[in-house]
């Protein structure tokens, strides 16, 4: 089955942060904590999804030697306007995502895929090969913002929307100094380290059997 | 007819008996004034903290290597033992058991079990350990209890001292110097700088004159060369003394400097280690004229009041690059010519 | 030929289209961010104020020359955003710029502060927005007592958070100065107190959805808050701390 298995490579196999190593920037800048790390996954896999029906519809018509900025102009403008519903509608998030919102334009992963996939493949795999994707990207930085936010604070922020928050106190403060280094840049990097070495170890667990 | 075996092998052929078991082992060796100084004037707080520290580092130490499939005897090198020791040095004496059994960890696993082990880390794996700790646990790390014999003092250089569950605590003066100046620095005596049995501080950096003991001990055994302790020393002292000369109310004299915080301690024993610094001279002084530059650089206009653990940090990432570009060319060697 | 102006065309149209989604992307989000913007400092002001429903706003200038509104709410009581640029002689924060919405009565007490915009150290610097510490300017003037935190001075009224001298440092100055502009400045830009007409209009119009969102937080600040999912009790006050910011 394609369809399929266009759909389900972005979880693992292909997997754009862990795999493909691509859209770093968000990945390592904005999971301080699990939910700002899920907004950044579903706000740029909203993006991906646009960029890659739209792309993979209009591809035919574009002249090769104009296709990166017609690509970027389809991106930039996707990434605007979910950059203004997203300021209108959940600014608490807005704020925590800040600059990264308008960066996702250049993030990799959806040139990228733009590139590489969507330009050569027809709608209706375009659209499964964005949504496997951008699910994948948005569940790596969940656990990336999952990790850092329980070493970095004590707690785990799974929903976030105006006047409803969903915490759970993973340890009391006051009990355990939580380390704030996983909140600040350098635990970013720790943390996607261990994450890549513990993939690349169920990988060749796998690979033994 | 009698057969012989000869060896054939590549030079050198003198070896002088050393090893790496033995290096690390001598550098311990100089370091323990330090440790004698400190567990006199923290008493067996200081003892807590250096064994657990070298204890763990051993024990990750074994534990990284089984992962690796690695004999794991190779944990009683001395490396391990000495990264681990040099880690409970920098730590203040107050910190918990798990800030040190996490901070042996960082130091052994994350900084070099993961780059392949001995020989191969970036960056001095104690110094990283104490960076992640300062990083992650900003308030126990600048906690410092007062040295024992001033334990009732409600001003401390000037300032105001708290009171932390059981122990006093106070600024270190470079901490001291960084908040007030003008306030601190006509309370500090060098002397008791030099001597460390008055100041609050790291265990080992307290007292200047055990660790210049160690660190002449380790220049006349030629474990390490002088270029990079007297470069980044000088480089330091010079700097001070400008900056002195200019507004002698806002910075301190010279030997302040020299003697307060973790200077020497880094200089000699830190700064020095072989994985991570130059080998040739003209690439060594340029290091250590690098960590004296960013040491007296935070010190002086930074956000933090001692800068010798992120100078030579920093400095460990232009090694490769020193390595390269500072070869220095063979006895009697000429630059090659174009025949004419 | 033919292909340079076959790629200007598709450029053009492709821009056209991304222009056009734009405008119209603007113009159904337009007015929702402006009452967003609104939204945060009445919320702020409805934290100190729980009964000012409908405060008057007036423009004042600050000690630096910023244009800043004022919410003047029932018993000429006064709240205004103050940030750590709006007067001279703040020290500055560790990172970037702390904006803050305090109350001031007409007595020139400190009814409340809430730190609107933050960016110091999380989990050090950024302890300045928690209760524990902005609740301390409760109550305080300028007379009465020594507004200063307590390590730079035995004698200050302030209990710092500690390693985080310098944002403590400069919430504390801010509260200060904005006394101080209260008092010479303040007073006289918003005038003598007027009868507030229940019937005063909003000035922007606010789509009906955020709206509600106002109302709710009104209710809120009356009704103890509904709890959706058990939590432990010390973890409690962060949770409403952190849902209505």
């Amino acid at each position: 089955m394609r369809a399929f298995k266009e759909f389900s490579k972005g979880f693992w196999r292909e997997n754009p942060s862990l795999v493909l190593l691509l859209g770093m920037c968000p990945t390592l800048a904005v999971t301080t904590s699990a939910f700002n790390g899920l907004g950044m996954g579903l706000a740029t896999t909203a993006v991906l999804i646009g960029s890659n029906i739209i792309i993979s519809l209009i591809a035919g018509f574009i002249p090769k030697k104009v296709r990166i900025p017609a690509y970027i102009v389809v991106i930039a403008t996707l990434v605007t306007l979910v950059d203004m519903f997203m300021a209108a509608y959940s600014p608490d998030l807005h704020s925590a995502l800040g600059l990264f919102i308008p960066l996702i334009v250049v993030n990799c992963i959806i040139l990228g895929r733009a590139e590489a996939f969507a330009s050569r493949n027809n709608v209706i795999y375009s659209f499964l090969d964005g949504i496997g994707m951008g699910i994948g990207f948005a569940v790596t930085l969940f656990i990336v913002g999952s990790v850092r936010e329980v070493l970095g604070n004590g707690t785990l922020t799974v929903f976030q929307y105006k006047e409803t928050i969903i915490q759970y106190v993973i340890y009391h403060k006051e009990a355990v100094s939580p380390a704030l280094v996983f909140i600040l840049a350098p635990g970013a990097f720790i943390t996607l380290g261990f994450l890549l070495a513990l993939k690349n170890y169920i990988d060749n667990l796998l690979k033994a059997k | 007819m009698e057969t012989r075996t000869f060896k054939v092998s590549y030079s050198p052929h003198i070896h002088n008996g050393s090893s790496t078991s033995k290096l690390m082992w001598n550098v311990t060796l100089a370091l323990l004034p330090a440790a004698v100084i400190s567990v006199y004037a923290f008493g067996l707080n200081s003892v807590r903290v250096l064994f657990l520290s070298t204890f763990f580092a051993i024990f990750f130490e074994a534990l990284a290597l089984l992962m690796r499939n690695r004999n794991w005897k190779q944990c009683f090198d001395g490396s391990a033992a000495l990264t681990g020791f040099l880690l409970g040095l920098t730590l203040p004496p107050g910190v918990s058991n798990g800030i040190i059994i996490l901070g042996s960890f960082v130091a052994i696993i994350v900084a070099k079990q993961v780059f392949g082990g001995l020989g191969s880390n970036p960056f001095n794996p104690a110094l990283t350990g104490r960076v992640f700790l300062l990083i992650a646990f900003p308030v126990p790390m600048t906690t410092w209890p007062l040295p024992r014999g001033i334990e009732q003092a409600k001003q401390f250089m000037g300032l105001a001292t708290t009171k932390v569950t059981d122990a006093v605590t106070a600024a270190t003066p470079l901490a001291a110097i960084k908040e007030h100046a003008e306030k601190a620095l006509p309370n500090i005596s060098t002397s008791d700088l030099f001597f460390g049995l008055h100041t609050p501080g790291s265990i080992g950096e307290i007292s200047a004159i055990a660790l210049l003991v160690g660190g002449i001990y380790l220049l006349v055994r030629k474990i390490i060369t002088w270029h990079i302790p007297v470069s980044a020393i000088l480089t330091v002292f010079v700097i001070a003394m400008i900056t002195h000369f200019i507004n002698p109310a806002k910075y301190p004299h010279p030997f302040f400097h020299l003697f307060a915080g973790g200077l020497i301690i880094g200089a000699f024993f830190m700064a020095t280690d072989y994985v991570t610094a130059p080998i040739w001279p003209m690439g060594k002084i340029i290091f250590g004229i690098g960590v004296g530059l960013l040491t007296i650089i935070i010190r002086l206009w930074g956000g933090y009041p001692e800068g010798i653990s992120f100078a030579i940090l920093i400095m460990n990432a232009t090694t490769p690059l020193l390595d390269k570009y500072t070869v220095p060319s063979p006895f009697g060697s000429k630059t090659m010519r174009r025949p004419s | 030929m033919k292909n340079v102006i076959h790629m200007i065309l598709t450029l053009s149209i492709i821009s056209a289209l991304a222009a056009a989604a734009l405008a119209i992307g603007n113009r159904a989000t337009k007015d929702a961010i402006a009452a967003q913007a609104k939204l945060k400092a009445a919320r702020a002001v409805l934290k100190i104020y729980p009964n000012c429903k409908k405060p008057e706003e007036k423009q004042i200038k600050t000690p630096s020359g910023e244009t800043i509104t004022a919410y003047i709410c029932p018993g000429n009581r006064v709240g205004f955003t103050f940030s750590s640029k709006s007067a001279k002689g703040i020290p500055r924060p560790y990172s970037g710029l702390i904006k803050m919405m305090i109350g001031i009565d007409k007595s020139g007490t400190v009814n409340g502060v809430q730190i609107i915009e933050q960016s110091e150290t999380p989990g050090l610097g950024a302890k300045i927005a928690e209760p524990s510490f902005v609740n301390q300017f409760v109550g305080i003037t300028l007379e009465k007592g020594n507004l200063k935190v307590k390590k730079d001075d035995p004698s200050g009224m302030i209990d710092g958070i500690s390693g985080a001298t310098i944002s403590s440092r400069a919430v504390t100055s801010m509260v200060k100065k904005a006394l101080e502009f209260y008092k010479t400045s303040l007073i006289s830009q918003i005038g003598p107190p007027k009868k507030l007409s229940s019937e005063k209009k909003e000035i922007i119009k606010v789509p009906g959805k955020i709206k509600k969102d106002i109302r709710n937080i009104i209710k809120q600040n009356k009704r103890k808050r509904k709890q959706r999912y058990p939590v432990p009790d010390s973890a409690k006050d962060q949770m409403i701390k952190e849902g209505v910011r």
